[in-house]
């Protein structure tokens, strides 16, 4: 069975880029260009990981993730953020929303197909362990 | 920003350098005028905070070298442009004694020679070093994705208007610095970098070109502000207003002129564009103590 990843990000290069490094590894991909669509789309298609971008029109990410987190079938499910935004404090704002990871652009597509695997591995596999292993120390970073 | 933005020009009643006082203005700069090199001396002697002075020829040709070395011995960091006139004689003109003015330019003066210089001896009132690396080393950084490219001779201040390119991206920011970054590429540039970024993917519509422009000024904005954060200012930015419009002039209301720079790769061309209207520059002394996360690293909350 192949994985479903939703990308949400109002950059069509970002989500052209995703989508051809995804689709390469097998993984079916459902786009949306802004917080709103992404709610619409993860409704839709119950994907297995999905990949947002902080500064869109209509529903900003952060947003969107805290809207995500109250649909019971997206209450485990692993969110990455993807954003320009390198500030930590924004990143604990993520955090609080429900966010897994924070992710700074330009990410190298390898380095991101690890943390997809390590995510939806341990999910499928052992889901407090891949929590335990997840959570970085200040001032550590995990590539 | 600074305090110190104030230009006396020195000049003969007969207006030549009218234009420069224009230009100088339009660069954010309090400009005062005098006639001759006494009053001049007068008052630059009452101790105001003074960072340039434009002198035309026909102002110094007599006394404007005991001017020269009285300026650089009450007012050592002051910056001085000074006209040359072509018909004066090598022996009379300053570069060949002690005291040398910081730039000495051919009269009439031209627009661009006159900007270059000014922006070689003031960028740091507006964009202290630090800043300006910052924007550059952003730009590097973010285009550095896809190799190769460079800063394409320096960067240079502009007025608060800009010729825009076929493709601009605007992002204004705010927090405790507030500005905008634009970023404009020809079409032909555009299509070249999207290519790299995205081999193989056709058509090449101009809303995906359009959209590349976007992500650049997103993520080297982002980039930008991670300076800040490091340094405990907090800045928000938004989302990119896109501008179709080659050969137009995009005209905005600042007290400060942007700082412009162009990185290349062969024969792409990347042109920013840096408004930085507010900040506090005592911020840039504060100890770092902010976090930022690096270039594509991937924090696990």
């Amino acid at each position: 069975m192949s994985w479903s990843i939703l990308i949400v990000d109002d950059s069509s290069l970002i989500r052209s880029q995703l989508r051809a490094a995804l689709e390469a590894k097998g993984v079916r991909v459902v786009e949306a260009e802004n917080g709103s669509e992404g709610l619409w789309r993860a409704r839709e298609n119950l994907v297995d990981l999905v990949i947002a971008d902080i500064h869109m029109p209509v529903m900003d990410g952060i947003h969107m993730v805290e809207e995500l987190r109250k649909i019971p079938e997206y209450a485990t499910t692993p969110i990455f953020i993807l954003t320009s935004d390198a500030a930590l404090s924004r990143a604990e704002e993520g955090k609080r929303a429900g966010a897994n990871a924070w992710i700074l652009k330009p990410v190298k597509t390898d380095l991101l197909w690890k943390a997809i695997e390590k995510a939806l591995f341990g999910r499928a596999s052992s889901l407090p362990a891949i929590q335990a292993s997840a959570v970085s120390s200040p001032g550590s970073s995990n590539k | 920003m600074s305090s110190d933005k104030q230009v006396l020009v020195v000049d003969t009643a007969n207006g030549a350098l009218t234009f420069v006082m224009e230009e100088l203005n339009e660069l954010g700069f309090r400009v005062i005028w005098v006639p001759t090199l006494a009053a001049a001396l007068e008052f630059i002697e009452a101790g105001p905070k003074l960072s340039l002075i434009v002198a035309s020829s026909a102002a110094t040709k007599k006394g404007g070298l005991e001017f020269l070395a009285r300026v650089r011995d009450f007012a050592p960091d002051v910056r001085m442009i000074w006209g040359a006139n072509a018909d004066a004689p090598a022996r009379d003109t300053p570069a060949r004694t002690g005291a040398s003015p910081d730039s000495l330019l051919p009269e009439p003066f031209r627009v661009d020679e006159l900007r270059s210089a000014i922006s070689d001896l003031l960028a740091e009132h507006f964009y202290p070093p630090a800043i300006a690396d910052a924007v550059k080393r952003a730009a590097l950084e973010v285009l550095g994705n896809v190799g190769g490219f460079e800063v394409d001779g320096g960067a240079f201040l502009v007025a608060n208007q800009t010729a825009l390119s076929d493709l601009s991206a605007v992002i204004p920011f705010s927090g405790g610095a507030s500005g905008h970054l634009m970023v404009g590429l020809t079409s032909a540039d555009a299509r070249a970098l999207f290519q790299a970024f995205l081999p193989g993917v056709r058509p090449i519509r101009i809303d995906r070109m359009e959209d590349l422009v976007g992500e650049l000024c997103n993520q080297i904005l982002g980039r930008i502000n991670s300076f800040f954060t490091e340094r405990s200012v907090s800045i928000q930015h938004g989302t990119p207003i896109f501008i179709r419009a080659a050969g137009s002039t995009l005209r905005y209301p600042g007290r400060q002129p942007s700082f412009a720079v162009t990185l290349k790769r062969g024969e792409t061309r990347v042109a920013l564009e840096y408004y930085l209207g507010q900040f506090d520059r005592a911020t840039l002394q504060a100890p770092v103590n902010t976090r930022v996360l690096r270039l594509g690293e991937i924090r696990y909350l």
